[in-house]
């Protein structure tokens, strides 16, 4: 506001200042409100606080802290392992490694089945035969964690607790924290928030069998939560939780104090206190939007919003499939996967070839589907063309059938016996294609029959393969949306041209192109940024085959195993192997090349969002 | 195009005659070859499910009684895994799958155009921002997310429960249909919802009877992608269901992947794919008007 608002006696002093009302909010939710009259809607803001130390107390032990403190807890429900003699050894603790993974499984019902490089089978399957340290009853350990505390080998520790086990009599032991040794309050008493933001910092410290005030971590402890191992991966999701939830807790603290501000501002100008009433009505017409597209809006923040939020921050980390959860924590490196990325000759080398192919593919696969859609829409739609329903219907079969299906359809016609080869066979031609094929460098070798998607010489081959069979599926697309197009150019157009001599090819250059064209480059864009993310079109049809040559592996990249790219992975079905290769997943480096792709093709659809006509018609408001 | 050459220049002449002929020849020759071309390798499919054996050499070019069998669609409808089941293994799949399909039409169709209204309809602070976020969020590879969303589903206790899968496909979908659809509901006229206001209806009530009666089109549009989305994913079920509750799609991938040798049989995968894909072929076909006009709206409002 450009006009000094009339300042009236009474409310010259600092507390009249529409600034030192906001802070004031700022520092205490709802005290502006009260310096500005507004008792009801004070009453509303101081309720933020409230609700978050109510979520953080509720959650929390941190009562029992406190007695801890005060020194009030009774010297026999303190944790008191001799450990100091038996520490667990490094091989002991890999060896648990196996069952800790139930921590991870603990709802699957059993029954899945080891194909397809599922990364939670391992987990499921763990669970079933378990050993019974970790089977039936998992208050078992708790209910003994007293005897627990006796000295000698861990296993045995285990052993002994899940026999004399007793839900019933369980209590509570107190970690004995003793000087010196490290003890971590936070880890053990805090509540949701705090050992949120405590998991966020340190994605946890204690592991399995790892002896710690007073007691050994276990894997699961119901009643003495602090004996429980840190998982890395269940803190960094309870984090980002708690950070959503904070977010829009702040939020509303923040709109707190802009609302005083701005009321004390109209009180200075009109000298009146807005009643409860009016603002009710007039929060509830402006809320009335975000009401109506909440349920959207909380399902995009679940499945989302908070899986990229995830995924972006395991690119910081050094979680692959070497972290056992439960018996080794995942730590942050910063910037280090990225940097390794970036130097490393043997990962830029391949991340540079399958990146230049996924390149490539997107424009070849884009540009040859609408040429031909073009063709095709053009010569259906042509006048010379009878029974054009006829020819439509059988044209836009391809785009019909579920494409998972016609991909594996046309994996199976390429096998070794599928329909190609018998084809080639029958009719002669197996001898020239092939030799063709050899003579033109796509093939390395003049096989009879070819094979199309195994060798390792043949990946030439099987790239250009699935750029055609992509155009099988996809032309048909492009066809019924250019033939849409052609129906909206004025036929007036043709026919002045037409008096002005223009020849047919003349037409077809100024017009339909240009027409057609300026009509369909947002759909083109768009389907490159989706070639570009094909996953299906690469993976159900080739599986990446033919492998990599193993001789032109980098050194540097034999860790990978099994997630080592094919000939003809692109980008998206690499990231895939290398986060669900059973075995060999590399998560974080799966997350860094997630976020490269992100940003490539984010910034392509941004653009060709901000260049649409419906968006920028909006600008300004 | 070429009629209204005719049209103006009168008489063709003898030149013009043979270059119209000679378009005609080629244009016919190319659509016969594209029709081939499309209808091989579905005829090849149709008689490789008719053929005996689970061998792909042994599938016929062309049409041969001797090796005709109808076991394949025998063992679809009557293979059960477990004993006892009511349905086979590739229907119980494929109701689950049907169900998914519906729910998650009903959810999505429901849910963006109720934002898509929103977005249409009124301002609000961010709003920009947030549709070029709900953008930015579908670039992301959604399977990227999947440890955390096999984390929350764990949370929840979801896991195995084929329908909660319409949550992920749901939030998945939301973002962009909601801009096809906001963008059709800013073409009708706002002087319809003013008439209505001033009779005293509230906001959702002319959301309810005006508004989404009249974007019947686009509606359509988004029911049927909803609608046909869950088939084919692969991904999630693989990954949050296990054995006894796999959708159509992975029963199907299991049919053909040679890796796992008490399913692998392709021929039965042709017959289970024929299945499979007859009812949606069909479905996509009868909606084909919507289709065509989603697909316009969406390559002209990008």
């Amino acid at each position: 506001m450009a006009n000094a608002p009339i300042v009236t006696n009474k409310l010259k002093s600092w507390k009249g200042r529409p600034l030192a009302v906001g802070i004031a909010s700022l520092l205490v939710p709802g005290l502006g409100q009260w310096l500005n009259r507004q008792r009801l809607k004070a009453l509303i803001w101081f309720l933020i606080p409230l609700f978050i130390l109510a979520i953080e107390l509720g959650s929390s032990q941190w009562g029992r802290y406190l007695e801890l403190k005060q020194g009030k807890v009774p010297p026999e429900a303190m944790a008191t392992a001799a450990y100091q003699n038996t520490s667990a050894t490094q091989e002991e603790i890999s060896s648990q490694s196996d069952y800790m993974s139930a921590l991870f499984g603990d709802s699957g019902q059993g029954g899945q089945t080891a194909g397809s490089g599922d990364p939670f089978a391992d987990s499921t399957n763990a669970q079933e035969n378990n050993t019974p340290a970790s089977s039936g009853d998992p208050f078992a350990q708790a209910a003994a964690s007293e005897e627990n505390n006796k000295p000698g080998s861990t296993s045995e520790a285990k052993g002994t607790n899940t026999e004399q086990g007793n839900y019933f009599n369980a209590t509570y032991v107190y970690p004995n924290y003793r000087p010196g040794e490290p003890h971590y309050p936070i880890r053990d008493f805090g509540g949701f928030f705090t050992r949120g933001i405590w998991g966020l910092v340190t994605l946890g410290r204690l592991v399995i069998d790892q002896p710690y005030a007073g007691g050994y971590i276990e894997l699961y402890n119901k009643i003495s939560p602090w004996l429980t191992a840190d998982n890395s991966i269940v803190l960094l999701g309870n984090a980002l939780i708690c950070l959503a939830v904070l977010l829009i807790l702040g939020l509303l603290w923040v709109l707190g104090a802009i609302d005083a501000y701005s009321t004390r501002k109209r009180i200075l100008s009109s000298g009146q206190v807005e009643r409860f009433g009016a603002f009710w009505k007039r929060t509830w017409d402006s809320l009335y939007v975000y009401i109506v597209s909440a349920p959207a809006f909380v399902l995009i923040i679940m499945f989302t919003v908070i899986p990229i939020f995830f995924t972006f921050l395991l690119a910081f980390t050094n979680y692959t499939y070497k972290i056992k959860l439960g018996a080794k924590l995942i730590e942050w490196v910063g910037f280090g996967t990225f940097s390794y990325l970036a130097v490393d000759p043997g990962w830029l080398s391949i991340f540079g070839q399958i990146f230049l192919w996924t390149v490539f593919w997107a424009f070849m696969s884009s540009f040859t589907v609408y040429a031909l859609g073009f063709v095709n829409a053009m010569i259906v739609e042509s006048p010379l063309v009878r029974y054009k329903k006829f020819w439509r219907t059988i044209m836009i079969l391809p785009w019909a059938i579920p494409s998972l299906v016609s991909l594996m359809m046309f994996r199976n016609a390429f096998d070794k016996d599928g329909l190609v080869n018998q084809f080639l066979f029958a009719t002669g031609l197996m001898e020239p294609v092939s030799k063709f094929l050899f003579n033109i460098g796509l093939a390395g070798q003049a096989d009879q029959p070819i094979f199309w998607f195994q060798p390792i010489y043949n990946g030439k081959l099987a790239r250009f393969i699935v750029i055609l069979v992509n155009l099988w599926l996809g032309a048909p697309y492009h066809m019924m949306m250019i033939i849409g197009v052609l129906s909206t150019i004025p036929k007036e157009l043709y026919e002045a041209a037409a008096i002005d001599g223009a020849s047919g090819s003349q037409r077809f250059r100024y017009i339909t192109l240009p027409m057609v064209l300026s009509a369909t480059v947002p759909a083109l864009i768009m389907t490159f940024s989706f070639n570009f993310n094909n996953f299906g079109a690469v993976y159900f049809l080739t599986g990446g085959g033919p492998v990599w040559d193993p001789a032109k592996v980098p050194d540097s990249m034999r860790i990978v195993g099994s997630a080592m790219p094919g000939q003809t992975d692109i980008l998206i079905s690499w990231i895939y192997k290398l986060s669900f290769t059973k075995g060999f997943e590399q998560y974080n480096v799966a997350a860094v090349y997630s976020i490269i792709i992100f940003m490539i093709v984010g910034g392509f659809s941004v653009f060709n969002l901000l260049r649409s006509k419906s968006f920028r018609e909006e600008a300004g408001e | 195009m070429n009629a209204s050459i005719a049209i103006v220049s009168g008489k063709l002449s003898r030149r013009a005659k043979a270059r119209r002929m000679g378009l005609k020849v080629f244009q016919y020759t190319w659509l016969v070859l594209t029709c081939l071309v499309v209808l091989v390798p579905i005829l090849w499919m149709i008689g490789a499910s008719f053929t005996k054996g689970k061998l792909l050499s042994g599938v016929p070019l062309l049409p041969n009684f001797k090796n005709f069998s109808l076991e394949h669609y025998k063992y679809l409808f009557t293979y059960s895994s477990q004993s006892g089941a009511r349905f086979s293994d590739f229907v119980a799949s494929f109701l689950r799958s049907l169900s998914i399909a519906v729910v998650n039409t009903a959810a999505v169709v429901l849910l963006s155009s109720m934002t898509g209204f929103v977005f249409a309809r009124f301002r609000f602070r961010g709003k920009k921002s947030l549709l070029v976020s709900f953008l930015l969020l579908q670039m992301f590879p959604s399977f990227m997310g999947m440890i955390a969303i096999f984390m929350i589903f764990r949370t929840f206790g979801w896991l195995n429960k084929p329908l909660n899968l319409v949550f992920i496909y749901a939030a998945g979908a939301i973002p962009y249909n909601t801009y096809l659809i906001r963008g059709y509901m800013r073409s009708i006229s706002l002087s319809i919802d003013e008439a209505a206001m001033i009779d005293g209806a509230s906001k959702t009530q002319v959301f309810f009877k005006i508004i989404l009666p009249l974007s019947g089109s686009i509606i359509g549009f988004v029911a049927v992608n909803a609608f046909m989305a869950p088939w084919m994913d692969y991904m999630l079920p693989n990954q949050l269901l296990d054995m006894q509750n796999q959708t159509v799609a992975i029963f199907l991938y299991r049919l053909t992947d040679p890796f796992i040798t008490m399913y692998y049989n392709p021929l039965n995968f042709m017959a289970g794919a024929l299945l499979l894909a007859t009812p949606i072929t069909l479905v996509q076909f009868y909606m084909q008007r919507f289709i065509v006009y989603g697909m316009t709206a969406g390559a002209e409002k990008g």
